[in-house]
């Protein structure tokens, strides 16, 4: 299982790989939308973390970018930003997002939210060793 | 007491509580303090607004308080290769004033902000030159010694003023405003 996460915030992806650290899953970071646009040409992921306000290809033109692309059609995306405003949310609501979280968020609160989303099998903890 | 303290208030103590678990103590009923001149000694992170309400929002924070945060956030590993220090300041700047250009916009103070620009160094001051308002912020950190600073400087454009939408974000209306506690 994979998740993508796109923001150029350090410590989002910290956070959000915080979150998952006790969940069996991928987590590839990318800090901006070309980046991003150019490792999702392999295939998409289960799940995509999209922040708004990203650097050389904004948030939004990346989500209208990803779903032009036939195998993105039904991934589900989470939204991240500092805002969503109504103009933001219609534009959102006709790319398909499937919901959002407003920064600042705790390490739970994205974990609920993508749980929402995509359930998330936990990591095996490690069989003890015998003597 | 001033909306903008407030929400600044606010901000700041959520965003620290909720992205690196660091509880900041402000009471939010103490009465607002005049702009001191604190020398910048360490890093401050700084984002502007600009629309109904042009201004700056600064958040200083010591360099070594910086590090231990970030350390303890990326470990020795990633930070040996990189300081994130001054991306750490950035990125909490934007979040504090990003929380504050939504409570404004809900209030119709439309407002943009810019990218975060982060400075550093020994010595110097903030100053604004003739900010139609000034707000000073300081924050306890939980069991330290440390203390976190935030000033606002408000520049009001005439429309706003004369269409009375200052009204909204001053003045008495100010106390009915719902503040979440950190």
């Amino acid at each position: 299982m994979k998740i993508v996460g796109i923001d150029d915030s350090p410590f989002v992806h910290a956070i959000i790989k915080d979150a998952l650290s006790e969940c069996d899953v991928v987590y590839e970071e990318y800090w901006n939308g070309a980046e991003a646009l150019n490792a999702l040409m392999y295939g998409p992921p289960d799940l995509l973390l999209v922040d708004l306000h990203l650097p050389v290809v904004c948030g939004i033109d990346l989500i209208g970018k990803i779903r032009s692309l036939k195998s993105f059609d039904r991934t589900p995306i989470l939204v991240i930003s500092g805002e969503i405003t109504k103009e933001k949310l219609v534009q959102l609501m006709h790319f398909e997002v499937r919901d959002f979280i407003c920064k600042p968020f705790t390490n739970f609160e994205i974990l609920r939210k993508i749980e929402k989303l995509l359930p998330l099998p936990r990591r095996k903890p490690a069989a003890a060793s015998t003597a | 007491m001033h909306l903008i303290t407030k929400y600044v208030r606010t901000a700041t103590t959520n965003v620290f509580k909720k992205m690196i678990k660091v509880h900041l103590w402000s009471d939010l009923t103490a009465p607002e303090q005049e702009i001191p001149e604190i020398p910048i000694d360490g890093i401050a992170g700084s984002v502007s607004f600009t629309g109904a309400m042009n201004g700056t929002n600064y958040l200083l924070i010591s360099e070594p308080y910086a590090k231990e945060l970030t350390l303890a956030m990326f470990g020795e590993k990633r930070c040996a290769r990189m300081d994130y220090s001054r991306d750490f300041c950035g990125e909490m700047t934007n979040m504090i004033t990003g929380y504050l250009k939504s409570r404004l916009g809900d209030r119709g103070l439309a407002c943009k902000l810019t990218p975060p620009t982060v400075i550093t160094g020994r010595e110097l001051t903030l100053h604004a030159k003739e900010p139609s308002m000034g707000f000073y912020n300081a924050f306890d950190v939980d069991g330290r010694a440390e203390r976190i600073h935030v000033f606002t400087f408000v520049q009001i454009e005439l429309q706003t003023w004369q269409s009375g939408m200052l009204d909204l974000i001053s003045g008495e209306g100010a106390d009915e405003e719902e503040v979440e506690t950190a």
